[in-house]
């Protein structure tokens, strides 16, 4: 049953998102628009952190909107972890095959040195973009608030010059990096570990949090219940 | 008038005693007690501000309540005030979506769910999406996902608003027949001339104190 019922919050916010058309082309025009506005190698860094903007935006956006209905949808039989899981699903599904066809866009544009780590660059970028975007909408209480912190951690990450490990795309960068510069190592096993690491964080911060908001404060009946009424509350009858 | 202090004596499968809730410094209840047995028909009534979507979302257990204890016997059917859709769904979707949710395939909850749309006098597409119904008919859709599964326990919050006036009759006669069913119901409600189709009033004090008053049909 519980993969019946995640399968189907993944199938409805899939549904949610494709009538979302305007969405779908902002998704894909954002990152292109970072990426064509970059030069030389930084293109590359540009496509993939607009990529990463855009995939935690539309994370943000879907978790935000489920704030009303999960409660219900929790009540209606739902466990919270099966509500975030069936969207975690479908966003990771369409951060995938958006990384695909970035990774096309830039191969056919920038012929990268290394092609096979720009794919798994892309991939991992989007990897972590919907755990990141999914975070911050179980932590930050309004959308507004949220998109501002999102322009925030993608903003430090396109001005920044030199990587930082504490940031959570630390590990996107040094890879689309690696792709991109022929002259750098070709290890990414360090970068890999601490992206899988920060995905591991903000996934596990989601949960709790999502977990503790649409909770249920319910107990069952004891055998024999207390008086209906306080004593001395004023009963009337007509 | 008769002065009672206890009102059951076996288990109720909604029994919630001493409730307080406070928002911020407001005391919006303070020591409500509510309990409703089966085959019977609560109405929760009080002016604006009395905390009667509250009291209703503590027991539906969506609130925490900052002191008392509400006791349930099974995951309610609940009807919230404000329709909680998901415009670009459609109205099978959502049957689908919440009768996964009570263990119903999609066959199924689609058949019940609809039955229930037409008892209501939906008038619409099941493919319509949400967003593009009309304020009666999302009200109509609201409950329907509330009595999906047919759950034991219902709790609704002003469900009619936006029913025109033949919809509202049948959503009494469906109060009746959930009552001869056996299931509890708590419906919160401001229409006092049907109040009489309740079997007890429960009225919340406007201003937070012990009191409440309850009266027998």
């Amino acid at each position: 049953m519980t993969t019946r019922r995640i399968m189907v919050i993944c199938e409805m916010h899939g549904h949610t998102l494709l009538r979302r058309r305007l969405t779908m082309l902002l998704l894909v025009a954002l990152p292109l628009a970072l990426y064509l506005s970059g030069h030389g190698y930084v293109r590359i860094e540009f496509g993939g952190l607009g990529l990463a903007w855009a995939i935690a935006t539309v994370s943000l956006f879907t978790l935000q909107a489920g704030r009303t209905i999960d409660p219900f949808l929790a009540l209606s039989g739902y466990r919270p972890f099966e509500l975030l899981l069936g969207r975690l699903i479908l966003l990771e599904g369409v951060g995938a095959a958006l990384a695909v066809l970035f990774w096309v866009i830039m191969s056919l544009g920038e012929d990268p040195p290394r092609p096979a780590t720009l794919l798994v660059a892309l991939l991992v970028t989007a990897g972590i973009a919907v755990p990141m975007g999914i975070a911050i909408a179980a932590l930050v209480p309004r959308e507004l608030e949220g998109v501002l912190v999102l322009i925030g951690i993608v903003a430090v990450a396109m001005v920044m010059e030199n990587n930082s490990v504490l940031h959570p795309l630390y590990g996107s960068r040094e890879i689309l990096n690696t792709a991109a510069l022929a002259e750098r190592d070709a290890g990414i096993g360090a970068a890999t570990l601490h992206a899988l690491g920060v995905a591991s964080s903000l996934w596990a911060v989601s949960l709790v949090a999502w977990m503790t908001r649409v909770r249920l404060h319910l107990r069952p009946p004891s055998v024999a219940p207390k008086p209906a009424v306080a004593s001395g509350s004023p009963v009337t009858t007509d | 008038m008769t002065i009672l202090t206890a009102v059951t004596s076996t288990a109720a499968p909604l029994a919630a005693q001493g409730i307080v809730k406070r928002f911020g410094d407001k005391a919006v209840l303070n020591g409500i007690d509510v309990t409703v047995q089966r085959g019977e028909v609560v109405a929760l009534v009080g002016e604006n501000g009395a905390g009667k979507t509250t009291m209703l979302r503590i027991c539906a257990g969506l609130l925490a309540p900052d002191e008392g204890v509400v006791s349930i016997a099974s995951s309610p059917g609940f009807c919230p005030q404000d329709p909680c859709l998901m415009d670009l769904l459609s109205t099978e979707e959502h049957l689908t979506l919440f009768g996964a949710g009570r263990g119903m395939s999609r066959d199924h909850a689609r058949d019940a769910g609809l039955r229930l749309l037409t008892s209501l006098g939906f008038h619409g597409s099941p493919a319509d999406l949400t967003g593009e119904l009309s304020g009666g008919s999302r009200q109509k859709l609201n409950l329907t996902l509330a009595l999906l599964g047919d759950p034991e326990i219902l709790l609704l919050d002003e469900p009619y608003q936006g029913f025109d006036r033949n919809s509202y009759v049948d959503f009494w006669d469906l109060v009746d027949r959930w009552r001869d069913a056996g299931k509890a119901t708590l419906v919160v409600t401001h229409v006092l001339t049907e109040l009489h189709r309740a079997d007890r009033v429960i009225d919340l004090p406007a201003t937070p104190s012990a009191d409440t008053r309850v009266s027998r049909r």
